[in-house]
């Protein structure tokens, strides 16, 4: 900024300007002649409710908390937690018929090893400092590129018609929740600049 | 610049009440610097009155909604802000940057707002910038709000108010040196 110290000070020396005389009087005049006082009181109290509820800490004025960027990691791994669960059961009852696919075999571990990944980055991302949310970040991006390669292995394995469509289908829906989640984390990132 | 924020809560608790005259010594404490933004936005002391008046009303009816754990300045600064830019999407044409180019090569008995330009000779470079960047300009040299106030008002994170300051300046040497 060194260079433009000089056209900081000119624009430093500007004058203030003011409103003209009797300004306040012209706005007073403007307003309603009575607040109704109940309705905009109660609608203030659950607006401060809501604030605090969102935001415990008041830091909000830009781009995203930690605290609601972690809520996302935790509900995306919970999402997969119930998905990997679901899977394992199933898989108990069919293992037998696909046990020449040993990659398909390890999907629902795979599941919720995902599950786990994102709530360890959700944690990391709640107690650590700026390093520790830009290697979020990489974990996120990790995430994203782990789930088309595991796509893609998947797809070695399936020999059922459209299990092509399919695989685009849950690849192109991790890798949208991984970016969104990446996107995320970067905004909190530029509020710890 | 700024009251006390514990006392800026009771005043907006009182207002929320039904105390309407309580709003006055709000209005009383901030109508500077909103004024000042908006004239040196529009160049023009009737533009920024009507925008002025216009946010301090905008206030009063929607002061529900302001998050009492935020400084009052901070919030109908960001008001005022997006009534200005408001104005200048309606007014595209009408510009006072636009008017500065032409209207001073012809006019030989110059408004009082063009003779204040002609004594300020930087608030006419700056009256040529794009109105986002004087508005940055503005906010951060003039009325010496820091980068993350900035931030918060406009909606844009840190690096980017940070970007684009050094932005408009360069952009202000570029045409004071032209």
């Amino acid at each position: 900024m060194e260079k433009f110290a000089d056209i900081i000070e000119q624009i430093k020396k500007q004058k203030t300007i003011g409103p003209p005389e009797f300004f306040t009087d012209q706005v007073m005049r403007q307003l309603p002649d009575q607040y109704p006082g109940i309705l905009p009181a109660a609608a203030s109290f659950i607006n401060q409710l809501y604030n605090h509820i969102l935001a415990p800490d008041g830091d909000r004025d830009s781009g995203l908390t930690r605290r609601e960027c972690s809520f996302y990691f935790f509900i995306t791994g919970f999402f997969y937690l119930i998905i990997g669960t679901i899977l394992m059961i199933g898989f108990q009852g069919i293992s037998s018929s696909i046990a020449a696919m040993e990659w398909i075999k390890l999907q629902p571990h795979l599941t919720i090893g995902a599950a786990i990944w994102l709530l360890v980055l959700g944690m990391v991302l709640i107690s650590s400092d700026r390093a520790g949310i830009k290697a979020v970040r990489y974990g996120t991006l990790f995430y994203v590129f782990f789930a088309f390669v595991n796509g893609i292995l998947v797809w070695q394995y399936l020999n059922v018609p459209f299990a092509g469509v399919l695989i685009i289908g849950f690849v192109a829906t991790s890798a949208i929740m991984g970016v969104m989640l990446a996107k995320a984390v970067k905004k909190v990132e530029l509020r710890a600049i | 610049m700024a009251l006390d924020q514990k006392i800026e809560a009771e005043i907006v608790a009182r207002i929320l009440k039904g105390d309407r005259q309580s709003y006055a010594l709000l209005v009383e404490e901030y109508k500077t610097p909103i004024y000042n933004l908006a004239y040196r936005m529009t160049g023009n002391a009737e533009d920024a009155n009507d925008l002025t008046q216009e946010t301090f009303v905008r206030a009063y009816k929607y002061l529900w909604r302001y998050d009492q754990r935020k400084k009052f300045f901070a919030w109908i600064y960001t008001l005022a802000f997006n009534l200005i830019k408001n104005h200048f999407k309606k007014n595209k044409k009408e510009k006072f940057s636009d008017k500065l180019s032409t209207s001073s090569l012809v006019d030989n008995h110059p408004s009082p707002e063009e003779k204040l330009i002609e004594e300020q000779e930087i608030g006419s470079y700056l009256l040529r910038l794009e109105d986002e960047l004087r508005a940055l300009l503005i906010m951060k040299y003039q009325q010496e709000l820091s980068f993350e106030e900035i931030a918060g008002i406009t909606g844009k994170s840190l690096s980017a108010v940070k970007m684009r300051i050094y932005r408009g300046l360069d952009k202000l040497k570029e045409l004071m040196n032209e």
